[in-house]
């Protein structure tokens, strides 16, 4: 009766179009937007040269800004793109928006024109403090260095080796920075541990088809199957385990989806990631069939619950915006607790970010537990066999 | 005397404030074909569905194959087939497949099973839709697939409810004529219906229920019999006085006359001239009609005459 | 009229959807109202940061937390390490700067001890990383170049107090542009959502074979009732770009009433049309109700994602962008964008976003033709 009601429950899910768009097609669309959009967010190296435009008069000729300019406008990974031009076009450029600012130059000093905050505008000034800090730094050290060796005595001075040496001071100068941060903290691992935690979720939607086929008092199939001399625990069993088997399946698509076609990375707990997710669309599995068991309606109102626990999950969960966990967290943590989208999404934070392997462990228990209170309270619907109405 | 397959002994299911089924005892014989006749919410479902041990029921007791049923017997329910009034199929399965679902449910042998789904295609014409899907199908193939599910596994005792509800007529005679072949492959059937013609045709024997009680059972003659009622005479006529009905009331041998504008109907108890007696009584009042015939009387006019309410909705 | 009390039906059937629609844009645009910072634009504003200085009493290292207090926000957390790890993950900070101890005397003794820094990868963790790096190089160079501890912090401050001077020309009141910006962006999606999901389902009943055929014998003309449809259809489209405009006005404010805020208006007015030709045209090629919520959401959650209304388009690689073009979604966000940082509004100016409107109508006209060949072909089947 397992193989039968197995071999059947598959046939059924797959030919199901409906089912199949939105707990395996859907996720998959979902990861492939999210890589789209996301994929430069985060990205430094795909920053993108800064258009500016240069006053190209004489003070600018014989500022010592020229040389640094020039090496930050060439080469693959050069910061600015510059056109040097004179101040009237200088001007009518940054009107229209055609360049993020202009540089002008009076004797030594430097003026950059532009229009608003902007990102690209607050990195231009940055960078011109920079250089034009450096070079101060640069020119008093030199004329330290000088002064010393005339203070010394030496008259024969090679200014230019001075300079030189300062420059070379500046620009080889080390800092020795360590970033310890957690790279999976990143908002777009963020989203794909919210989108393996709907996509787990999604599971119910399978138990629900196949108990309610299952249910006499719910379907004429279920009529069907229940004045025949199969017994119920097997072919619920068969039909759970195909369930099971076809949620792991488009579980597994997305995983390889992630990994190989989008790269994303989750490091070295893929096994522990694995578990979760099995865990987690445990979780998804028994509560469609507590749905399927506990709401009396009809289908339509019951895939519409389903679907409205799962996402306000997600929503209270932080899928739409990871601050909504902090705030429940914070304000009624026994929602998250209870929560079983948060219980995975929590787990992947534990196992990623905050490295608490406990916390990690308790989620998974917590999601155990979930299943288990699942089973048990919709447990009496699912062996009645007899009913006061149909 | 043959053998008893059902034993129903006064069998009480009540809801809230209704008593869908009150004390109902009726048995049915091997390889009978029993009409559960009655309008719809009389209680034939229900009843059907109690002894199938899918409803729980207030008092009474249910034998079938001299056991008690119970909803794990599950060795009763091997030889029961049951065929309900909705249709009972999955949409994203093949009709090949869903008979093939079902017949599992009952038989895990592969070959014997590929053997009786053989043969309920044939049993139901559905040799040419093997592998359609059921939104494929009109709704008299739908329905033929519903009953090639309930059968398939080739079933001692045979439930049908209402199996040919909006069915066009080709396929009621199909579905009818299988009936038919079932009970003559040895098969018990049960069969609950509100049409009066396919109880006629069909049954053996026939259980009329009204408001979950028996209010009659027997031959299709039998009940006929029972509602002294002989013979009906019809005349099609036109403008005929209240005061010419009344008297028409007064025939020796008359139960009762209508008249609605158009047709006169007249039963009898009993009689042999009772047409004679109308043509004359119009010939000498000087009445024109444009026909006149006389009929045995149908089982709905028992169910009108023992109810009060026609049957038909 | 019942073409337009079926239109009504319809939407007061799925009238929840409709109003979800509308939260989530009304919680998206409260929410870039208050964090400017989350759109993706960045203004002058202090970061807020966490400085542990497990090195205090070092005069070098006082002076770099002095620095970074004085240049950033500096916060602090309560709570040990768990907390600290929340404040990042949740973003109320978004650097955290750990000076060892014994930094102060190990750089003085020439060595280049490390700073563990944590980052959020945000652009304003960048800022701060850039500055701290700045402030480490001077140390550096004044280290080399042999100064004592109390020199060395002199020349630092000295050579940061430099500022460049900097001259806004900008008379725009960028914030109120930008959110204005934002809101229309992210109303691509909703208008698509509200527009395709309604439409999509009032013309698959109405296309229903039995309904069409039912319409067909009927003793209505059928012209007329072609033009119904489409006045039905056009009203319901018009009420939703209305409906969102109002919305606008309430949610950025006066900025919607200038010239400017008209021309937003315009765009979203020519984006709606050019929706509802789309959504009629999907409704030629969908059959079944059930696939229309499948549809909807792939097509509007997949053009806002693309074009640029959930993440702002200048954070999108090149090729999405590029790929982008192809849908109608792309020219409209386009349109907003430009609006949101032009500077003056004249014919030259404004013409970019003309061959967008322009780029649109072609999508209408496109859908248009499409729809009709389609059926076209349809009716002569049936």
């Amino acid at each position: 009766m397992f193989v039968h009601n197995f071999k059947y429950s598959l046939a059924l899910l797959l030919k199901n179009r409906q089912l199949v768009f939105w707990t395996i097609a859907f996720p998959l669309i979902m990861a492939v937007l999210f890589n789209m959009a996301f994929s430069n967010i985060e990205n430094e190296e795909a920053f993108d040269a800064i258009h500016i435009a240069v006053v190209d008069d004489k003070d600018f000729h014989s500022s010592i800004f020229k040389t640094a300019l020039e090496e930050l406008s060439s080469g693959d990974d050069k910061i600015f793109e510059i056109e040097y031009t004179d101040k009237t076009k200088a001007q009518e450029l940054l009107e229209n928006n055609e360049i993020t600012g202009y540089l002008s130059f009076s004797g030594d000093d430097v003026k950059v024109t532009i229009n608003s905050n902007g990102t690209s505008e607050t990195i231009l000034c940055y960078i011109i403090d920079e250089i034009k800090s450096d070079i101060a730094v640069i020119t008093e050290i030199g004329t330290e260095a000088v002064k010393n060796e005339i203070m010394a005595g030496n008259t024969d001075i090679d200014y230019e080796k001075y300079y030189k040496d300062a420059s070379e001071l500046v620009t080889n100068s080390e800092v020795n920075l360590k970033d310890t941060s957690n790279h999976h903290l990143s908002y777009v691992m963020i989203e794909y541990y919210s989108l393996i935690a709907m996509t787990c979720l999604y599971s119910g939607l399978f138990s629900m088809t196949l108990v309610n086929y299952k249910l006499a008092n719910v379907s004429a199939v279920g009529k069907r199957t229940a004045v025949s001399p199969a017994k119920k625990g097997g072919m619920l069993f068969g039909s759970l385990a195909a369930g099971f088997v076809v949620q792991l399946a488009g579980l597994l698509l997305l995983f390889l989806l992630m990994i190989f076609v989008i790269g994303a990375d989750f490091g070295t707990n893929l096994a522990m990631i694995l578990t979760l997710s099995v865990f987690g669309s445990l979780a998804g599995l028994t509560m469609g069939i507590a749905v399927a068991v506990l709401i009396k309606a009809g289908e339509n109102a019951k895939l519409t619950a389903l679907i409205g626990i799962t996402m306000a999950g997600s929503f209270l969960s932080g899928m739409m915006g990871i601050t909504m966990k902090n705030v429940i967290d914070k304000n009624v943590p026994i929602l998250n607790k209870i929560n079983p989208v948060a219980m995975i999404t929590d787990g992947f934070y534990a196992l990623y970010y905050y490295d608490t392997p406990e916390r990690f462990y308790i989620d998974l228990i917590s999601l155990a537990v979930f299943s288990a209170v699942m089973l048990i309270i919709s447990w009496g619907g699912l062996r009645r066999q007899r009913y006061d109405s149909l | 005397m043959t053998k008893k397959i059902i034993e129903v002994t006064d069998l009480t299911k009540e809801y809230k404030q209704l008593k869908a089924v009150d004390q109902l005892s009726f048995d049915v014989y091997d390889k009978e074909i029993l009409g559960l006749l009655g309008p719809n919410g009389s209680g034939k479902s229900t009843t059907i569905n109690c002894i199938l041990s899918l409803l729980k029921y207030s008092s009474g007791s249910i034998k079938i194959f001299g056991e008690e049923m119970k909803p794990d017997s599950y060795e009763i329910k091997r030889k029961l087939g049951v065929i309900f009034q909705d249709v009972a199929v999955f949409q994203e399965l093949t009709v090949y497949d869903n008979i093939d679902y079902f017949c599992g449910l009952y038989i895990s042998e592969k070959k014997q099973r590929r053997e009786y789904i053989k043969d309920a295609i044939e049993l139901t014409g559905l040799e040419d839709y093997q592998k359609f899907y059921p939104r494929q199908l009109s709704g008299g193939l739908l329905r033929r697939l519903n009953i090639a599910c309930g059968i398939a596994h080739k079933p001692k005792l045979i439930f049908l409810d209402e199996p040919t509800v909006a069915v066009d007529p080709q396929s009621r005679n199909n579905i009818l004529e299988g009936i038919r072949k079932l009970r003559d492959g040895g098969a018990t059937i049960v069969y609950t219906t509100h049409y009066m013609e396919e109880v006629e045709q069909l049954c053996d024997r026939i259980i009329i229920i009204d408001k979950g009680k028996i209010i009659a059972s027997g031959t299709s003659d039998s009940l006929k019999e029972l509602a002294k009622i002989e013979e009906k005479i019809t005349v099609e006529i036109k403008g005929l006085s209240d005061e010419i009905l009344k008297r028409i009331e007064t025939f020796p041998n008359a139960a009762a006359a209508e008249y609605d504008g158009e047709r006169l109907t007249v039963s009898y108890r009993s009689g042999s001239a009772n047409i004679g007696d109308i043509i004359d009584f119009m010939r000498d009042n000087n009445l024109r009609y444009t026909k006149i015939y006389s009929e045995r009387p149908t089982l709905n006019d028992v169910f009108l005459e023992l109810t009060g309410k026609e049957l038909r909705d | 009229m019942t073409v337009f009390n079926a239109f009504l039906k319809v939407i007061r059937k799925n009238i929840g959807t409709i109003i979800i629609y509308t939260l989530i844009l009304i919680i998206f645009s409260a929410a870039t109202m208050q964090s400017p910072d989350s759109s993706g634009q960045y203004t002058s504003e202090k970061q807020d940061i966490l400085i542990i200085n497990n090195d205090k009493g070092s005069a070098l290292s006082d002076h770099l937390e002095e620095y970074l207090k004085a240049n950033t926000n500096a916060v602090e957390i309560t709570g040990g390490e768990d907390a600290i790890k929340d404040a990042l993950f949740y973003r109320e900070i978004v650097y955290i700067v750990n000076i060892p101890k014994g930094y102060g005397s190990s750089v003085m003794a020439g060595r280049t001890p490390s700073i563990e820094v944590q980052t959020t990868e945000s652009y304003g963790s960048a800022l701060v990383d850039m500055m701290l790096t700045r402030y480490l190089k001077l140390q550096n160079v004044y280290l080399q170049s042999g100064a004592d501890e109390h020199t060395m912090i002199h020349s630092i401050d000295s050579a940061l107090d430099d500022k460049t001077n900097v001259e806004m020309i900008s008379q725009l009141d960028t914030d109120s542009l930008s959110q204005a910006t934002r809101f229309f962006d992210f109303s691509a999606y909703n208008v698509t959502a509200c527009i395709v999901f309604i439409i999509c389902l009032v013309l698959s009943s109405f296309n229903d074979i039995d309904v069409r055929k039912r319409t067909l014998i009927s003793s209505t003309d059928i012209k007329k009732y072609h033009l119904y449809l489409l006045t039905a259809c056009c009203s319901y489209a018009l009420a939703v770009w209305a409906f969102f405009s109002v919305l606008s006005y309430i949610m950025v404010g006066d900025v919607i009433l200038t010239p400017r805020g008209g021309i937003y208006i315009l765009n979203s007015l020519v984006f709606s049309l050019t929706v509802l030709s789309m959504a009629y045209f999907l409704s030629t090629i969908i059959h079944t109700k059930t696939a229309v919520t499948g549809i909807v959401n792939v097509v509007a959650l997949g053009s806002a994602f693309l074009c640029g209304a959930f993440v702002p388009a200048e954070f999108l690689p090149e090729w999405v962008l590029k790929a982008a073009h192809i849908l109608p979604a792309y020219w409209f966000i386009n349109s907003n964008d430009l609006l949101g940082s032009m500077e003056t509004l004249s014919v030259e100016t404004l013409k970019p976003i003309l061959v967008n409107m322009a780029a649109l109508l072609l999508f209408l006209l496109l859908f248009v033709t499409a729809s009709i060949i389609i059926s076209r072909k349809k009716q002569k089947i049936a």
